[in-house]
């Protein structure tokens, strides 16, 4: 139910209004539609936050390549070792071995369970980096009126955010 | 169009007129790129002069012939040529020994070729000696060097370190260009020194720079001891080491030299045509008869004694194949048919190496050679009372199967001498250089104990003994045993045969050749070149011949060989800005080399002793072709191998002889390009040993190949440290794979253009001959081809393009004698292969040509105003490739010392035999947001091989990373249809964070933060490719079951094929790189780099790799130069997912890795 709310409410924000380049842009890349709303200043509230998403995403990307990997480098020596067993007759040895593939398995464990976490933190990052884009981050120009109004629509649906004033904003320009 | 043809066939017919082939350059590149080669060729400096390195000290007055003062500095540079002749009463010529006066055996006491260089011309780069002067319109440029940059024309003379004294004249009409040069013996550089051409007996210039006292010869334990600290030479004895250390700059061992001399001259006619003309004459001459200044000569002492055969099996890792079949080889003399004494002596070669007596005719399949060995010393006595009487010698030979013939004589073994010093008299007793034997080299080791198979001098061989020369208790094993000469035939194509065909095949394919014993003593090169622009046609193009002349030593002078190389661009816009055309016809004939010819070693007889970096023990591994010079030549190139055009040649002994040719004990080069230092001595197994320069062949020998910074080119290896940028830390954001372009390999090996590196001396672009790997070198078959594109520019940035290509390579079989009387080669078709039986086969498309059709477009978009750039592009090829463009390349830079680079030698497999290729390509780059840049890249490919019938010869070389080894496999494979799928995707951004803060009163201090910089990057990338051609032999391996050699082989080999169509691999690398300015020149810099590479294919090769540097630079304008000095340190992590080695696969590694890096750096230019 929640993933068809999101849906909706992103749909409806680039059907309606909102800011959909950034929301594009923050589809192509985490960040860049912040980054872009934040006009290069370093010091801006858009920039800051864009580049704490593409940070964000950075991390959790790199990670859930990462512990992937562990994690089927692992999967590969418990096979590994599995054969290996096969191949020796003493007990001294198959235990030897077996310790090993424990081991194995336990790394296998853990960086799965690590490259779980990071893959949803990898979405959630994204699909966050979106949903602000597009809702929540406004030109630099609105930054102090109506958020998320972009200059170039006439007519819109936003969500809006001011002070700690939240709803939703139909506009038309003339 | 029409007459556009007729004009090109007007140009085509003009160029013949100079021979009867010519050449043109292929069109990937613009007319303006394609031109460029030419202007830049010819580097004339009476206009711009040149870089000048000043007489700082004015020491000596020097005078000249007049008593005239001349100046007051150093002698720089000197070369002179004398001959003096003494007479008895009788009119006799006697040889007259200078110091005492005395008559003597010594045939080259009286003449002499002498070179002079002192350091002052070798220091650095910019070392030469510069007069200019001008009057008027006219300019001179007198240069006097070693590393003088001289180039005439692509085909005549592209000389990167030309040594010796070149002459510029320049006017507004006229450019002119001479000059001289003793190309060998070479000259010592670094220290003042002369270098004469004949074995420096008496070596004042020895004495002089090791501070030896007069007559003193050759130093003693003691003295090396003490002086060149150095010990242990006990065993070996010392005159051995003394004659690895020894300058061989200084001496040829008969007294002969090489001297090159040429102009080349540059005018325009009626503002139409550039036209140059170059004459070139490198030629070789004896100090004992005088200088021959335009054909040459060679010492009567290199009369052979002994001349033999070496006939190898072209497919020496496959038995079950066709092999070698010697029918017969006889000899005349004079013309003379001699009888029994002209039917030589047969020996094969047990696995022991004992050579065994044999009877022709004879079969040999494998690595060993069917030897033939003539004593005609023996016969010249018999039939003509001596060897001066014999004027030529003469063979015909019968072969079949799959053969690769080689020819030698006793005295083209490498150089060596010996001596004694008596220390009781103090008198130097040398020994003669000496010559070998076939019969007399290969002894057995037995119980420890070397003993000599066959004591030839008393087998009744008349004068040739076991091992000539070092009298001294010296035999073959500490004097290496390395023959040189020529490989003078191979069989046309290989041919494949099991079982009773075998048998067939050396009935039906016998090939008598005819073979003329000779030197080449001589080789003149005549050109001309041109560049205009004639009715819309803009064409540029040479033709050039080049004559050499053979000689008999003491006897016949042979007419003289004609090769060819020619070709001729050009370029014609039928529609302007809409439709261009452009082509290129080419002709390079077999073997053309404006050069002296460079000897080449046996495969066979190419071993010697070695020592290892650390200890003084010796074995039989690496051929003393290393260590010692050879005769002839010793690689002097008039057309240097420089792919990366940079400033080191790449497949040369010699790197520079200013810089590493001191020739010294402590040095690491001698003179001549030889090793002095411990490093070719190397095992293959001692990492520490492994430092060489030179690259391991498939044939089992090893080739010279180096370049200081790498085989890059600049584009993409901006640091000039040998690693391309895109595989190298902190860079590889910078740069991407040339996958993203499209062409990206146009000699079609498997090897982008970007990491093609390959070792034969440089051709006009577009231009690649066909060679074949014989030895520690390689043989041209020559090329003739023609390329033609139609570019059509409908709208600006789209470019839309279709090319052909066709190529032939000319002589299959090394032998110009067939072309006349067995085959009958064609000028670009069908030609055919005789057979003695009179039956004649037509060339297959197989044997020796390549088709490429091409069409491509690419569209390129810049929209600034959106801060978007992107390109996209498409191409299609359909391939017949036959031509093998074998390459070096670069696996890894050691980092203990600096040149210490590894090569491998990859062969071409021909994977294009018969394939059609795609790839689609495109491309974005976002860069409107401030500070902020983004890009994503993405290609794919698809190649589709159309399966052909038979098998085809295939070597393939295999390497291991886990062990930085090379293996080289070989079989009989099928081409088989198949289809390749690939992909390659790039994203990456980066943002640059800067401050601007104005902080006062008490937090001014943080006002520091305006010297900071951050600059964050990240590159994620996947690569994928996947191939129906192979199956996973990892799937089908049964780890329980037991393998044997060949077994293991074969899944290697399977695996090989396998991996390399077959990737998917994720890398994942986030940069930070942190900048503080400490003043307005110096900064401190920091960076660190986690690389994440996961590869799906090969688990255990998944690695992290952690990277920090941390460096200061600082940079400074000092004496006209920009100095810029780096040091810092590097900490490297790598640390691989698991540590799972496969003995099988060989995937996978033993050991993560920590490495900490200090360096040091210091750069200057203008």
């Amino acid at each position: 139910m929640k993933y068809i709310l999101v849906i909706t409410l992103l749909a409806s924000g680039l059907v309606f209004g909102g800011n959909p380049d950034l929301g594009i842009k923050s589809a192509i890349l985490p960040g860049m539609g912040q980054l872009s709303a934040g006009s290069g200043e370093f010091l801006n509230k858009n920039t800051l936050k864009g580049l704490g998403i593409m940070a964000g995403f950075t991390v959790c990307l790199h990670n859930t390549i990462r512990f992937i990997s562990l994690k089927e480098s692992y999967a590969e020596q418990t096979q590994t070792y599995d054969t290996k067993n096969d191949q020796v007759e003493f007990y001294d040895e198959r235990q030897a071995i077996k310790t090993k593939w424990d081991e194995a398995y336990d790394n296998y464990q853990n960086a799965q369970l690590w490259s779980y976490v990071f893959l949803g933190l990898t979405a959630a990052v994204y699909g966050y980096g979106i949903v602000d884009a597009l809702l929540f981050t406004g030109k630099k120009e609105m930054q102090n009126g109506s958020a998320g109004q972009s200059s170039l629509s006439k007519t819109g649906l936003s969500l809006y955010m001011k002070d700690s004033h939240k709803g939703l904003q139909v506009y038309h320009s003339f | 169009m029409v007459k556009h043809l007729k004009l090109s066939l007007l140009l085509l017919l003009w160029c013949a007129g100079g021979g009867p082939l010519f050449s043109t350059a292929y069109g990937q590149e613009s007319l303006s790129e394609s031109l460029k080669e030419e202007e830049e060729y010819y580097n004339n400096f009476g206009i711009s002069g040149y870089s000048k390195k000043e007489i700082e000290r004015q020491v000596i007055p020097y005078y000249d012939n007049f008593g005239r003062h001349i100046v007051n500095g150093y002698l720089i540079y000197g070369l002179e040529t004398e001959r003096n002749t003494y007479f008895d009463s009788d009119g006799n010529i006697k040889f007259r020994d200078p110091a005492s006066g005395l008559e003597t055996g010594d045939s080259t006491v009286n003449a002499y070729s002498n070179m002079f260089q002192t350091s002052l011309v070798s220091e650095n780069f910019n070392n030469l000696i510069m007069t200019q002067d001008g009057l008027g319109d006219m300019k001179s440029v007198f240069l006097i060097g070693s590393q003088i940059q001289t180039r005439f024309t692509p085909l005549t003379m592209n000389k990167l370190n030309f040594q010796g004294v070149r002459w510029d004249i320049w006017t507004p009409a006229l450019k002119f260009t001479t000059l001289i040069s003793r190309t060998r013996p070479f000259v010592m550089s670094q220290n003042d020194r002369s270098g004469r051409s004949y074995i420096g007996y008496y070596r004042e210039d020895m004495r002089n720079w090791q501070g030896m006292v007069s007559d003193e010869l050759l130093p003693d334990d003691e003295y090396i001891t003490k002086n060149w600290g150095m010990t242990a030479f006990t065993d070996q004895g010392w005159n051995l080491q003394y004659d690895k250390y020894s300058d061989y700059s200084n001496k040829s061992i008969y007294g002969d030299y090489d001297i090159l001399w040429g102009l080349h001259g540059k005018t325009n006619i009626a503002n139409i045509v550039d036209l140059g003309v170059t004459y070139l004459n490198h030629h070789r001459s004896d100090i004992k008869k005088g200088e021959d200044i335009f054909s040459g000569d060679v010492p009567n002492d290199y009369i052979p004694t002994e001349i033999h055969f070496e006939f190898y099996d072209m497919t020496p890792n496959t038995t079950d194949d066709p092999g070698v079949y010697v029918d017969n080889v006889t000899m005349t003399m004079n013309g003379e048919d001699l009888g029994a004494d002209g039917e030589g002596a047969t020996y094969l070669v047990r696995e022991d190496l004992r050579l065994v007596s044999s009877n022709l005719p004879v079969e040999r399949s494998g690595n060993s050679p069917i030897i033939v060995a003539f004593n005609t010393s023996s016969a010249a006595r018999r039939h003509f009372g001596d060897s001066t009487k014999v004027k030529r010698i003469d063979f015909s030979f019968t072969v079949s199967g799959n053969y690769l013939v080689f020819v030698s004589t006793d005295k083209m073994v490498a150089y060596g001498y010996a001596g004694q010093r008596n220390d009781q008299t103090q008198v130097v007793q040398l020994d003669q250089p000496f010559t070998r034997s076939i019969t007399g080299t290969y002894q057995t080791q037995q119980s420890g104990t070397w003993s000599p198979y066959e004591d030839v001098s008393l087998s009744g061989w008349g004068d040739v003994r076991a091992i000539t020369g070092p009298l001294h208790g010296r035999d073959f094993k500490q004097f290496g045993n390395s023959w040189f000469g020529d490989y003078i035939a191979k069989s046309p194509r290989v041919i494949y045969a099991t079982g009773t065909g075998k048998t067939a095949v050396y009935q039906a394919n016998k090939r008598t050749y005819s073979y003329t014993y000779s030197i080449n003593c001589g080789s003149v090169t005549y050109g001309i070149d041109f560049k205009g622009k004639v009715l819309g046609v803009s064409f540029s193009g040479e033709v050039a011949v080049n004559s050499k002349d053979y000689i008999y030593p003491g006897g016949d002078r042979f007419d003289p060989v004609y090769r060819t190389a020619a070709y001729l661009k050009y370029d014609r816009d039928i529609l302007k800005n809409l439709l261009m055309l452009r082509g290129m016809f080419y002709n390079v004939d077999p073997e053309y080399d404006p050069a002296l010819e460079i000897p080449l070693v046996s495969q066979h007889f190419s071993y010697s002793r070695l020592y290892d970096r650390n200890h003084n023990k010796y074995d039989y591994d690496i051929p003393d072709y290393l260590w010692y010079p050879q005769h002839f030549n010793n690689n002097f190139h008039m057309l240097d191998d420089n792919d990366d055009d940079d400033l080191y040649i790449e497949s040369d002994r010699m790197i520079y002889p200013g810089d590493l040719g001191s020739g010294s004990a402590s040095s690491r080069w001698a003179a001549d390009g030889t090793f002095a230092s411990f490093k070719a001595s190397a095992r293959e197994n001692e990492r520490n040993n492994r430092k060489a320069n030179y690259t391991y062949l498939p044939n089992g020998l090893y080739a010279f190949y180096g370049d200081d910074d790498g085989v890059y080119v600049d584009q993409y290896d901006r640091n000039h440290n040998g690693i391309v940028d895109y595989k190298e830390d902190f860079l590889l954001y910078e740069k991407d794979p040339p996958i993203f372009s499209l062409d990206n390999d146009m000699d079609n090996n498997g090897v982008w253009d970007v990491e093609d590196d390959d070792p034969y001396p440089d051709l006009p672009k577009g231009i690649k001959a066909s060679y074949v790997l014989t030895s520690n070198g390689w043989k041209s078959q020559g090329i003739r081809g023609a390329n033609t594109k139609l570019i059509y520019t409908p709208v600006k940035n789209l470019e839309i393009s279709a090319s052909a290509l066709y190529e032939k390579a000319i002589d299959l079989d090394f032998s110009r004698a067939s072309d006349t009387s067995v085959d009958q080669p064609s000028l670009i078709g069908n030609g055919s292969i005789g057979y003695d039986n009179g039956t004649s086969v037509a060339e297959d498309f197989s044997d020796s040509r390549s088709f490429a059709l091409k069409g491509s477009a690419m569209l390129n978009v810049v929209k600034r105003s959106l801060g978007l750039a992107y390109f996209t592009g498409g191409e299609v090829q359909y391939l017949r490739d036959n031509i093998r463009n074998d390459v070096i390349r670069l696996q890894e830079v050691e980092d203990i010392e600096y040149l210490y680079q590894d090569y491998y030698y990859q062969t071409d497999e021909l994977r294009y035999r018969n394939a059609v290729v795609s790839n689609a390509i495109g491309g974005v780059t976002y860069n409107n947001i401030p500070n902020f840049v983004y890009s994503a890249s993405l290609a794919l490919g698809l190649e589709k091989r159309m399966g052909l019938d038979g098998n085809f010869y295939t070597m393939r070389t295999l390497r291991n990373q886990a062990l930085d080894t090379t293996q080289y496999e070989f079989r009989w494979e099928p081409y088989t249809a198949s289809m390749l799928k690939r992909l390659y995707l790039v994203n990456k951004f980066d943002y640059s964070i800067n401050f601007n803060v104005d902080f006062s009163n008490r937090m001014r201090f943080l006002n520091f933060l305006n010297r900071l910089s951050f600059n964050p990057q990240f590159k994620v990338s996947w690569s994928y490719s996947s191939s129906d051609a192979n199956d996973d032999p990892r799937d089908s391996f049964n780890a329980l079951t037991r393998l044997g050699d060949e077994d293991s082989t074969n899944l290697r080999l399977d695996w090989a094929r396998y991996r390399r169509d077959n990737t998917n691999e994720f890398s994942s690398t986030p940069i930070l790189r942190c900048y503080f300015k400490v003043a307005e020149k110096t900064m401190l810099q920091y960076g660190v780099q986690w690389k994440k590479s996961f590869d799906r294919l090969i688990r255990a090769e998944s690695d992290s790799r952690r990277v920090q540097t941390f460096q200061m630079l600082s940079t400074d304008n000092v004496s006209g130069y920009n100095v810029t000095l780096i040091l810092g340190m590097n900490l490297v992590n790598n640390d691989y997912d698991v540590l799972n080695y496969d003995t099988v696969f060989q995937t996978g590694h033993l050991f993560d890795g920590k490495d900490t890096q200090f360096f040091i750096k210091v750069y200057a230019g203008n």
